[in-house]
């Protein structure tokens, strides 16, 4: 697992991100600060519309904000060009989405490795094994995504973004496609991997059933923060 | 690797999209190499019937008085004679092969129940250098050959493939035939020693259009040689012209230069032919050709160009979410667009072989039998309209490869209508 410099793995500072402009304009974030200590697992709540999903991705350096400060383990990102946020999205950052996004043309393994393919060097191809056993799908390794359930397509989703050993993980909405038990399941191998690797855990969610498991829940609306509690 | 395992999988995703890709970059290329073969096989044949006729060649014309009209009188003084032959010899020096004289006359010749008015040159053995085409066959005069001293004597003669055709059905069956002709007025019997083959291969592909048009067969007929060659009367004939040929065409300008002092010098009143600038004005109208053929097979390309691109662009439509992921697990944008460069690359590598082969089909079944000439694809060609494919592919890649560079994955993934 790679080592966390500071204890602030986010640190956020005056976050604004407006959409189009006039009487049209839409305020996704406006004035948002946030830190997340590593090893936190954090819920940001809210309705729909109210800014979590832009948080989201300024958070995982798939948008940049309009003004304001993003220090991402200690690296002040929205100022780094293009070529090195995708370093940092594939070495520090990794992503379970809604809708799983798996490969439909490569099996669960090649799914799994698809991010080691961006780093330099050989691809080790037994982490993702060892990743895909942890998730309990070792014996789904060559089916495809078409062959596999919705829960057993989060898990290889799940092992793709661990199979980098990030130190933020990201989840958008993880059991938003699921039925209750294989949501439940879901959360807790996050949980669970969470602890076992020290992950720091952030997840948007609009189920506060979900949120109930975080150790910070944060509640965003119209693009401010409006509540924050802690377990 | 993994860059080209992607271009793989790109086209092992779309099977039916990379087919009509691969078929349109075929098609358009055998196009290309369909006009490019066609405009080199025709270079190449217009080359080698100007070659035929000679573009090391240097006409000194006498004079030629009709009525009142003066042709060929360019530099003031007297017409060139056969006694001038042997300073014109010294003049030139070794850089000039041969020096034929060539008395040319309008004559009349019968042969059964066809008559036809023609061209009579009388020249000596030395003229054979000058028609490349060679015989046909028998043999073209020699030394030996000489008019007869009466009037009642067998003249022989050479006569050219054109003519041998109009009066016998082929070149062998004209051999050792004899008909009667006259030339200023004087009746003689000519018997053909041999058979001139005709100089303008390219005459004899424009011939087979006499079949289906009377109008198209008029600027055919204008290039056929019809002559009649007979022996030169040493101490009687005159040459109308005097066909000076040069060793090689690079000394023709330095050959000219001589020769035009020769003519000053000896207050000579000719008309100095040089065949090498005719020729040259030639070439350069089928370069203008040519021009037009390019600038026909380019457009061909930019067509497929913006057909291979509408496709590809649609295709990109579809695989945007994977390109997203592939931004977020930490993809360089060089890294997703190389895998769009690749697939096209690959493909358009793919319709190569196959766009040959069509191509010189068109070619062999297509234009041959209509214009006649043999297609020409040189290695330079080959290799040229290959790599123009190749970059036609790639700028065909171009605009999916911009979409995918510029995609924004955020609301791909997270939808950010869900702000």
């Amino acid at each position: 697992m790679n080592q966390v410099d500071t204890k602030r793995i986010v640190e956020m500072q005056g976050i604004r991100r407006h959409y189009g402009d006039g009487v049209s304009q839409v305020k996704a974030l406006d004035d948002v600060d946030l830190s997340i200590q590593a090893g936190e697992f954090v819920a940001i709540v809210g309705a729909s519309g109210s800014g979590k999903s832009t948080l989201l991705q300024i958070l995982g350096c798939l948008d940049r904000a309009d003004s304001g400060q993003y220090l991402l383990a200690g690296k002040n990102v929205l100022s780094l060009p293009e070529k090195e946020l995708a370093r940092v999205r594939n070495e520090v950052l990794g992503f379970v989405f809604q809708s799983f996004h798996l490969l439909g043309d490569r099996n669960a393994l090649d799914n799994v490795r698809l991010p080691l393919e961006y780093r330099r060097g050989k691809v080790e191809t037994s982490l993702a094994e060892q990743m895909l056993e942890r998730v309990q799908l070792s014996d789904r390794v060559k089916h495809f995504p078409s062959q596999l359930s919705g829960g057993e397509r989060q898990r290889v989703a799940i092992a793709r973004a661990l199979v980098k050993q990030p130190q933020l993980l990201l989840c958008d909405e993880p059991t938003g496609n699921l039925d209750s038990r294989n949501g439940q399941q879901i959360l807790d191998l996050l949980s669970g991997l969470r602890e076992e690797y020290q992950t720091t855990l952030v997840l948007v969610t609009h189920d506060t059933e979900v949120a109930d498991r975080a150790d910070r829940v944060m509640t965003l609306k119209d693009g401010r923060w409006s509540k924050e509690s802690s377990r | 690797m993994s860059l080209l395992k992607d271009g793989m999988i790109r086209i092992q995703r779309s099977p039916m999209r990379s087919i009509l890709v691969t078929l349109t970059f075929a098609l358009g290329f055998s196009a290309v190499v369909a006009i490019v073969g066609t405009i080199e096989g025709g270079r190449r044949a217009i080359g080698n019937d100007l070659e035929a006729l000679g573009s090391d060649l240097l006409a000194l014309v006498n004079p030629v008085e009709l009525g009142t009209v003066s042709l060929g009188r360019v530099t003031e003084g007297s017409p060139v004679t056969s006694q001038d032959i042997p300073s014109i010899k010294t003049a030139l020096g070794s850089e000039v092969e041969t020096i034929s004289p060539l008395l040319v006359n309008l004559g009349l010749t019968t042969y059964g129940e066809i008559s036809w008015r023609h061209t009579m040159v009388a020249t000596t053995p030395g003229f054979l250098s000058v028609l490349r085409s060679g015989m046909l066959a028998g043999r073209f005069l020699e030394e030996s050959d000489r008019w007869p001293d009466d009037r009642e004597g067998i003249v022989p003669a050479a006569i050219d493939e054109a003519l041998a055709l109009k009066f016998f059905t082929s070149a062998e069956y004209a051999m050792g035939r004899r008909f009667r002709s006259i030339r200023s007025g004087i009746p003689f019997t000519c018997e053909i020693i041999g058979v001139v083959g005709d100089p303008l291969l390219l005459r004899q592909h424009l011939s087979s259009f006499d079949a289906t048009s009377r109008a198209r067969s008029i600027p055919a007929r204008r290039l056929e040689f019809l002559n009649l060659y007979m022996p030169w009367r040493e101490g009687i004939d005159q040459p109308t012209v005097t066909i000076l040929d040069v060793d090689t065409v690079d000394k023709v300008d330095g050959v000219k230069s001589r020769l035009d002092q020769w003519v000053e010098d000896n207050d000579k009143g000719v008309y100095l032919h040089v065949q090498k600038q005719w020729t040259a004005i030639i070439l350069q109208m089928v370069d203008r050709f040519s021009g037009l053929g390019h600038f026909i097979w380019v457009l061909g390309l930019t067509i497929v160009l913006i057909l291979t691109a509408t496709i590809s662009l649609l295709a990109i439509d579809e695989s945007m979410e994977e390109v997203a992921l592939r931004r977020a697990e930490g993809a360089r944008v060089s890294q997703v667009i190389t895998p769009v460069f690749l697939e096209a690359g690959m493909l358009s590598l793919l319709a190569l072989f196959p766009g040959y082969w069509v191509g010189l089909s068109i070619i062999e079944w297509g234009v041959k039998p209509v214009l006649g000439w043999e297609a020409w694809l040189p290695l330079e060609m080959i290799l040229g309209v290959s790599s123009a494919l190749v970059v036609t592919a790639m700028l065909s890649a171009v605009l999916p490869a911009y979409r995918v560079a510029t995609l924004d994955p955020a609301p791909v993934l997270c939808g950010r209508r869900d702000i």
